[in-house]
């Protein structure tokens, strides 16, 4: 693979061209790790602002229309919407749990059957979250079954 | 979603038709033999399992419900099932209205046939989450 690398001048934005014949689960994995290595989501709490890692977060909950970022223990709020998250971690570990969650199947330690189709997410931290029967299709999906 | 959604309600309707036959030839054969079951019944019998199958969607499709209402709805649910085949067969002549006995060999069937679905379904996700649990590890193994 030729790897081709451009000096760009001052003010020009960065950017990445993949020039390949189709994507195969090499080439997710090095799209995955620049996004996700590179990126810094912004997150606040109590008035102060900062820069976490995604791959740091658990889960993203809305609740009352504020959107969080809990992470092992803390827990952040973020201006992005759920909907907004989803499109931005499209293809990562994350995926829509229910209308409310979107969870980071790296920090899910193992799913049980709960009522009617639904399945419960129990997370590494001891959480519990629920994956509605909606988007289990897409869990499911993202586990290759 | 309209397709999942029709898939899970042909799937319920499957299962309580397959315990309503059952039920049914028990019922004919066993607890109160007849000579002959009218061909009616052939009808009667996936009617009553399609009413009882649309009872499923009280529970909501695309969000979470608490745990205490998650309990109302299977009450709900339970009732439902119970008020659906009590009419229907009542308007079928299953049973007579004037014999207790007769009518609480309907309520054990119902409650048998709720029973045996509800424990099928959950078997089946435990079966799901079994297989997901499986390719969990192996995702998250290959992230190391």
């Amino acid at each position: 693979m030729k790897i081709t690398i451009q000096d760009l001048p001052e003010g020009a934005e960065e950017e990445i061209i993949i020039r390949c014949r189709g994507m195969d689960e090499q080439l997710l994995k090095l799209i995955y790790a620049l996004k996700s290595g590179r990126e810094k989501l912004a997150v606040s709490k109590d008035d102060r602002i900062v820069q976490i890692s995604p791959s740091a977060v658990y889960y993203f909950e809305s609740v009352d229309n504020r959107v969080f970022a809990c992470l092992e223990k803390e827990v952040y709020e973020t201006k992005l919407k759920l909907y907004e998250l989803e499109d931005r971690f499209f293809g990562t570990d994350f995926f829509r749990a229910s209308k409310s969650t979107i969870i980071n199947l790296t920090k899910v330690e193992s799913l049980s059957p709960a009522f009617n189709g639904r399945f419960e997410a129990s997370m590494k931290n001891g959480e519990k979250l629920i994956v509605s029967r909606q988007y289990v299709p897409f869990l499911k999906k993202k586990l290759e079954l | 979603m309209i397709r999942r959604k029709i898939r899970f309600l042909f799937e319920i309707f499957s299962m309580v038709t397959s315990c309503v036959v059952i039920a049914v030839a028990l019922f004919t054969t066993v607890v109160n033999p007849v000579e002959a079951v009218k061909p009616v019944i052939l009808w009667q019998i996936p009617c009553v399992s399609f009413l009882c199958s649309l009872g499923s969607l009280i529970h909501p499709w695309d969000r979470t419900p608490g745990k205490r209402e998650m309990g109302i709805r299977i009450v709900v649910h339970y009732l439902l099932t119970n008020v659906i085949v009590l009419t229907s067969g009542f308007c079928f002549q299953w049973y007579r209205s004037d014999d207790l006995g007769s009518v609480a060999v309907m309520l054990v069937t119902i409650a048998l046939i709720f029973g045996v679905v509800s424990a099928f379904s959950w078997s089946r996700d435990a079966g799901e989450a079994k297989r997901m649990n499986d390719k969990l590890r192996e995702f998250q193994q290959k992230k190391g």
